[in-house]
């Protein structure tokens, strides 16, 4: 009788065990199929199967999303062997950091990136497995020189390269001349002119900015227009105040949206572009849809009075091209294979035709629309560059910020209090 | 009970009971423990720092505007969800014809995605483009700026009553036909009336099914998240913010992981206290008819 029990408590405790057993089983299955389907591999083009984990912001309602679809299509043409899982996740609501930080805490990075630089790098840099560009690039001279030597220093993190710049970004004042003309006003090139349309076109029931007040765009302009690169850096600074203060008064003056606090940015672009709004402050990356109508035109933000930062834009290259340190060597040479096709000028120039400056040489599809032209003529133009707020400061502090900036417009709390609560979660958190 | 049978109690118990533990219990206790601890970015570097997000949770004026929100959800579900699908199941069951339309229609709205119901009524609810304004205009009334601090609560509670009000209505429904006709065929001899027959006869003899469904629309207050999110994002001025909503901005959206497993851990007492303060006010003998 003894036996028989201990038997059945055997039989059961291996059961359970056996389905543990497979539950984990199951969580671990895909590394070791994928490691052992990729093992005896040597390069991208000797036939063995290569599975390719690529994770990048071309997703959802991002501008480049057919370029990526089509380059991706071709580069699996031209090497069948490498399988691309495509793990692109839009940068909305943060879904992409969330998932590459996770990705990062549990060693589960995908194998080539096109993510965040700055303060993400450091980021990825903590976990020791993504490869520094020096030797890839000295290896291949050629490939090489199609990158700008000057941006390719700007993005390196402690003096190590990183991530390879891809496209760049720029902010400016997208203003409806149609608009303007009609109600006989003159460019909003000075803050004279851009305080006279908002008054104008305000009391003549077009929405002079279309903005949603939970989104970093107008706030960053007026930063940097009145305290210049130098003071942007010092992240909360007590000097950033008159330029939050602009934002009540231009509340005040109805320039935004009746509901620009619960508005989402679509929306808000969706005013602009239908016509219902003059003015809007946002990124190149909106040019593309708005470049189908001429009237249409960018000119950086105004000079505020007594402001620091003429002619500056909020403007770089804020994601770049990462790979994953990889033991086996064909699934790090279909990796190195796959961002060398991303980086050529061909297909650059397929994603420049949509929008955006670039880091690498690109061939001229000859398809580039007038506002992208003028948007490119812009950053020339410009005296100085920066990086906006929020590469530099933790995510806790930026989005209370942000949120702050709603109370401030309605007069629920004073810039001194909002600038004083995000430098405590600043300070507290130097992420 | 025999060795044997323990033995397949085990056997069969054990997928849940591991599938629980991994996905449930683990996590909660990793959660209580992360509470403690200062963790950005999802980052491997956890820092324990004792209670002081606790503190912060106690100072935070935010998470109070999130509990007061919190209370009026609940009060609304039970009120207007649970209410609501009760009222309708009583005018429903004495319908004749057309019984089974009324409760598709009612039932529908259930099957649409929380998110999908949400930008819909962000819509309804924009200022320029939206529906509320459309018809203001067409009646020559001023428009309104409808999202407001003061309202979005209030207005974003709708879209929420209206996709669960069917589901406590099917609830009902199916407990008025568990009722035996001969009761209500008795009390028809005695002269009862229509409202006498839901207030006297239907209502106390669906009090489990009532005690259940209140349970059932506390707990689900306290999980929405969907459709705020995507209507206010708990905006304006955190006037709309649930624990659900701050917790998700602040894991999300800050990256505060360490904060966000304390509002995490405050949901789930305040959930507990609640569904038990409820199951002792509701606990009565069971009705057998």
């Amino acid at each position: 009788m003894q036996i028989r029990k201990a038997s059945r408590k055997m039989t059961v405790s291996l059961l359970l065990a056996a389905l543990a057993g497979g539950l984990l089983a199951g969580c671990g299955g895909n590394k070791d199929n994928a490691a052992s389907s990729t093992q005896g591999a040597s390069s991208p083009n000797s036939g063995k199967q290569v599975k390719l984990r690529v994770a990048t912001s071309f997703a959802g309602s991002d501008p480049w999303v057919s370029a990526w679809t089509d380059a991706v299509q071709s580069f699996q043409a031209a090497n069948p062997n490498i399988a691309i899982v495509d793990e692109s996740t839009p940068v909305n609501q943060e879904a992409l950091r969330t998932k590459v930080k996770a990705d990062a805490a549990t060693g589960n990075l995908a194998d080539v990136l096109f993510y965040f630089n700055g303060s993400e790098t450091k980021i990825l840099q903590e976990t020791n497995e993504i490869v520094s560009w020096e030797d890839e690039l000295a290896k291949d001279p050629e490939w090489a020189s199609t990158f700008n030597a000057a941006i390719l220093d700007k993005v390196k993190y402690e003096d190590k390269q990183y991530s390879l710049p891809y496209i760049g970004f720029y902010e400016g004042l997208f203003w409806n001349k149609e608009l303007f003309d009609k109600h006989q006003l003159e460019a909003p090139t000075t803050f004279e002119a851009f305080m006279k349309a908002v008054d104008t076109l305000a009391a003549n029931d077009i929405i002079p900015i279309a903005t949603s007040l939970t989104t970093p765009y107008i706030q960053e302009a007026l930063v940097l227009s009145q305290v210049g690169p130098e003071g942007q850096k010092l992240a909360y600074d007590p000097s950033w105040a008159p330029a939050l203060n602009l934002i009540k008064e231009l509340s005040d003056r109805n320039a935004f949206p009746r509901d620009a606090l619960t508005l989402d940015d679509d929306k808000a672009q969706a005013l602009f572009s239908g016509g219902k709004a003059a003015m809007m402050f946002n990124g190149s990356w909106t040019a593309v849809g708005l470049s189908s109508n001429p009237a249409i035109q960018i000119t950086p933000f105004p000079l505020v009075p007594g402001g620091k930062g003429e002619n500056m834009i909020v403007s770089g290259f804020g994601s770049g091209w990462y790979m994953k340190k990889n033991d086996d060597q064909a699934q790090y040479d279909a990796a190195l294979s796959f961002v060398k096709y991303m980086t050529s000028p061909d297909v650059a120039g397929k994603f420049a035709a949509v929008g955006g400056t670039y880091a690498v040489k690109t061939t001229d599809t000859g398809t580039t629309a007038p506002l992208l032209t003028a948007g490119n003529e812009m950053v020339a133009q410009a005296k100085d560059f920066v990086m906006p707020i929020d590469s530099f400061v933790s995510r806790e502090s930026y989005t209370d910020f942000l949120k702050g900036l709603g109370y401030l417009a309605y007069g629920k709390k004073t810039a001194e209090e909002v600038l004083a609560q995000a430098k405590k979660l600043s300070d507290r958190n130097q992420g | 009970m025999n060795f044997k049978d323990k033995r397949y109690i085990v056997l069969f118990l054990s997928p849940t009971v591991i599938l629980l533990f991994a996905f449930l219990l683990y996590p909660l206790i990793q959660s209580v423990y992360y509470s403690f601890t200062d963790w950005y970015n999802f980052s491997n570097k956890k820092t324990f720092i004792g209670l002081d997000n606790y503190r912060q949770l106690v100072q935070d004026p935010v998470v109070g505007i999130a509990l007061r929100n919190t209370l009026i959800l609940i009060v609304g579900a039970i009120v207007l969800q649970a209410g609501g699908g009760l009222a309708l199941a009583l005018l429903t069951a004495s319908v004749k014809r057309g019984f089974k339309f009324f409760r598709t229609v009612y039932f529908f709205p259930i099957v649409i995605s929380g998110t999908a119901i949400g930008l819909m009524f962000s819509i309804i609810y924009n200022y320029d483009y939206g529906l509320l304004n459309a018809i203001m205009r067409a009646l020559g009334l001023p428009e309104q700026v409808w999202l407001t601090e003061h309202s979005s609560i209030y207005l974003v509670l709708i879209p929420i009553l209206w996709q669960y009000v069917g589901f406590y209505f099917v609830i009902f429904l199916t407990g008025i036909s568990k009722i035996p006709e001969d009761i209500y065929e008795s009390a028809q001899l005695d002269g009862i009336t229509g409202i006498q027959k839901a207030f006297k006869i239907t209502i106390p003899l669906l009090r489990d099914v009532i005690a259940s469904c209140l349970t059932l629309a506390t707990a689900g207050a306290l999980k929405v998240f969907d459709v705020v999110y995507i209507v206010t994002k708990g905006g304006p001025m955190n006037s709309s913010e649930l624990l659900s909503t701050y917790m998700y901005d602040k894991a999300f959206n800050g990256q505060n992981a360490g904060y966000a497993s304390t509002i995490v851990i405050a949901m789930m007492l305040l959930g507990i206290l609640i569904t038990v303060l409820l199951n002792k006010a509701v606990k009565k003998d069971t009705i057998s008819y």
